[in-house]
């Protein structure tokens, strides 16, 4: 009799156990899909730096020629518009300054934050290219033009440079325009800390051509 | 259904472990401060011969350094991804030095 009353209470017991067991199954479950999310941010931004790493060496070797080819003609050196390139430069760290200000609104939430951040990385970076355009105008007309070995290395360096942040600006619109449909949000804005990373790294390596083309 | 609300409600902690690591607004304006400031000393000390040059070089190695740190969260990551970068950068820098030599 009590072998009886065991036994059903067990019987009455096994749904709940094996409803229990199902959620346990469920959740371990997600614990892996969350896991390979995470695993596969970690590998996109891993493999961001990598190729940003890339990047840098593609860029030293455009500086090294530009050094070789400074030192050999000082003359065309001396006719670089420094004053323009500082406003430019400004402008770049602004730019920087709007990317990481955008990001920090997504990750709060703040969506208005992001699209006027987003906003004004276009126009700052517009403007940058801009003006990179007018100073290659007026480089012309003094006489340095690709035809020249510094003209060559001075054009290779600052003219890769612009085409990165072209890029960076189709980008940016492409971003912008996601932004803008609500595909960002606090829980998923990896695509716009990616997009900021390249910016960042446009930035970066300005600052080194600002350096050595324009100051040294 | 469970399914997509777990995986949302982790993918948020995540993201919230993530962005606390973060730095805020404040250092954000604080660094474009001192960019800004390092740019205008750069303008100045162009005009010193010889120690000059060596500044310029330092003082845009310390504005690319606060911008890796700071904007680009190399502070608040995992240790390899500096190496990934600070190791190739050593020795684009060495082999700068040695061709001024060659020049």
């Amino acid at each position: 009799m009590q072998q009886e009353t065991t036994l059903s209470k067990v019987a009455s017991h096994a749904p709940v156990v094996a409803e229990h067991g199902a959620d346990h199954a469920e959740q371990h479950a997600d614990h892996l899909k969350m896991a390979s999310f995470t695993y596969s941010i970690e590998n996109s931004k891993m493999a961001m730096w990598l190729f940003l790493a890339s990047e840098m060496f593609l860029f030293s070797v455009l500086i090294i020629a530009y050094i070789i080819a400074r030192y050999a003609h000082p003359e065309e050196h001396a006719q670089l518009n420094v004053p323009l390139t500082s406003i430019n430069t400004f402008i770049l760290l602004l730019s920087s300054f709007s990317v990481v200000w955008a990001l920090s609104g997504v990750q709060t939430g703040n969506q208005t934050r992001l699209l006027r951040g987003l906003a004004g990385v276009i126009g700052l970076g517009s403007l940058f290219f801009l003006l990179m355009m007018y100073e290659y105008s007026e480089l012309s007309h003094h006489g340095i033009t690709l035809a020249h070995p510094f003209g060559m290395a001075f054009y290779a360096l600052t003219g890769l440079h612009g085409a990165h942040v072209l890029i960076g600006l189709v980008w940016a619109v492409y971003v912008f325009n996601r932004a803008f449909n609500g595909v960002y949000t606090k829980d998923n804005y990896w695509g716009v800390e990616f997009w900021g990373l390249y910016w960042h790294f446009v930035d970066v390596v300005w600052i080194f051509i600002f350096t050595v083309v324009y100051l040294l | 259904m469970a399914d997509s609300k777990q995986l949302a409600s982790g993918a948020a902690s995540h993201a919230e472990t993530h962005s606390a690591k973060h730095a805020t607004p404040g250092t954000y304006v604080a660094v474009l401060g001192a960019l800004a400031v390092l740019t205008l000393i750069e303008l100045t000390v162009v005009y010193i011969p010889f120690l000059g040059q060596f500044l310029l070089v330092a003082i845009a190695i310390a504005k690319a350094w606060l911008v890796l740190q700071f904007y680009m969260h190399l502070r608040y990551e995992r240790k390899i991804l500096t190496w990934i970068f600070l190791l190739p950068a050593i020795a684009v820098g060495i082999l700068t030095v040695i061709m001024q030599f060659f020049v």
